[in-house]
């Protein structure tokens, strides 16, 4: 006969305990709960729970992430934290993602997100070399994305651009130049250029598809743009 | 794209031999004989390299060449051209009006030399932006996989983990909705082989309500 999966979590809200005790029975997982950062940390050697439930806020602001830290310098990477927290911390989440803690749910809490939540985290085998379920998105829906940054172009060039990003943009890639500076030069309302060269942020990049016109109208803004400043 | 050449010359003989320097195949070479006409001429067309007989000038040399420079980009090579005897006299313009001197007679190999150099070394023309200008810019990527909170996507991109990154799509939109922040959380999946290609990245300020529709979306879709 299988043991039962344990869950231990800490939580000071009475009626959260009550939702999350209700959710671990129906789940039929053996759990230990705890209203405390102090109880959880005592208990977290005794009970050995195969995954956590960590409300950020516990009793003050940063008890929940103060938790999930101590939790990883305790037991390492292999345990399964899941963030119990209030919609408004978006930027609590992210810390504590990248703190240790490898999911969330928001409160109110819904018992079938967390439901599932905690059933893939218990029934994947291999916790520590994948922790999350993923999907892979279908093959015959459209997959492209288009990621939205911004630069800075420091000059221009007869044949290119240079300039700087926050992003690091991989050599040989292609990306797509709102044209607002160039209005005069080239009609099109983006410009595609290719990266050839980066180093430290700054970019180099040569213009497609441009024609020996382009060029000569290029060459002459720019001898314009030296005269002028 | 041909290197353009003007040359201010009204030597025949020494037209000819300038024409021998400057294969066809190569350049477009103009010959003037009058200042003004190249100026004009130079607004329109932009030439890489000039070449100028000194001793041509009506009027004042150094007038001319300052005409000559203001109708041309900076990176315009100019070059004079004098007499052996007359040649020094003319060195001083080297500071800021020409690039180099050549002696006539352009004959030898000398002369062959220093134009397939000069053409090697030229620059291209460019504008340094003294206030470099923000420009919105577009990386296309695609969406490989989704959890229950976060993408995963393959974008030629790198960055560090929290960086809030805005990602569209027509069925990431719909499944998401519009305007979601999406933030760079590159240690939450071990399963990712090449940090620089794929991304992961958590989809913050998202309801219950959102939750749900999501996981009811992905469970449609096979496990990675």
């Amino acid at each position: 006969m299988n043991e039962k999966k344990k869950v231990l979590f800490v939580d000071d809200n009475p009626m959260d305990r009550l939702i999350l005790n209700k959710i671990l029975t129906e789940l039929d997982l053996e759990y230990k709960e705890t209203t405390c950062p102090q109880d959880f940390l005592k208990s977290i050697k005794e009970f050995k729970p195969d995954l956590c439930l960590v409300d950020l806020n516990i009793l003050q602001a940063n008890d929940g992430s103060v938790l999930i830290k101590a939790i990883r310098n305790i037991l390492g990477e292999n345990l399964p934290i899941i963030i119990i927290s209030a919609i408004e911390d978006s930027k609590d989440i992210l810390f504590n993602l990248k703190n240790g803690a490898n999911d969330y749910v928001c409160k109110p809490i819904d018992k079938s997100l967390l439901s599932s939540k905690v059933s893939n985290f218990l029934s994947n085998s291999q916790i520590s070399s994948r922790i999350l379920p993923l999907f892979s998105f279908p093959g015959h829906l459209d997959n492209s994305l288009e990621i939205l940054t911004q630069i800075k172009i420091t000059s221009i060039e007869q044949t290119g651009i240079s300039f700087t990003s926050d992003l690091e943009i991989q050599s040989g890639q292609t990306i797509r130049i709102k044209n607002d500076l160039l209005k005069d030069v080239f009609d099109n309302n983006f410009l595609r250029v290719k990266i050839y060269h980066h180093e430290y942020g700054h970019y180099k990049a040569d213009f497609c598809e441009i024609s020996e016109e382009d060029i000569l109208r290029l060459r002459l803004f720019i001898s314009k743009m030296q005269k002028t400043n | 794209m041909k290197t353009e050449v003007f040359i201010l010359e009204n030597i025949q003989e020494d037209r000819k031999v300038l024409s021998g320097l400057f294969p066809l195949k190569k350049f477009n070479i103009k010959f003037f004989d009058d200042v003004s006409d190249l100026a004009s001429k130079a607004r329109e067309v932009l030439p890489h390299l000039v070449l100028i007989n000194l001793e041509v000038s009506k009027d004042n040399i150094v007038n001319d060449l300052e005409y000559i420079k203001m109708s041309t980009a900076n990176e315009t090579v100019i070059v004079g051209l004098a007499r052996k005897e007359k040649a020094n006299k003319f060195k001083k313009l080297q500071e800021k009006l020409i690039n180099e001197i050549w002696e006539k007679p352009l004959v030898g190999m000398a002369i062959k030399t220093r134009v397939s150099q000069l053409i090697e070394n030229m620059k291209p023309v460019s504008y340094k932006i003294q206030i470099p200008v923000d420009c919105e810019t577009f990386i296309s990527s695609q969406f490989k996989a989704m959890g229950e909170s976060d993408i995963v996507i393959k974008a030629p991109i790198r960055t560090e983990a929290g960086k809030e990154i805005n990602v569209y799509g027509d069925e990431l939109d719909k499944i998401i909705g519009k305007n979601k922040t999406l933030k760079l959380s590159s240690n939450k999946y071990k399963l990712l082989d090449d940090p620089f290609k794929l991304q992961t990245l958590t989809i913050l300020g998202l309801n219950n309500e959102e939750l749900k529709k999501i996981r009811s979306v992905i469970l449609q879709w096979e496990k990675l």
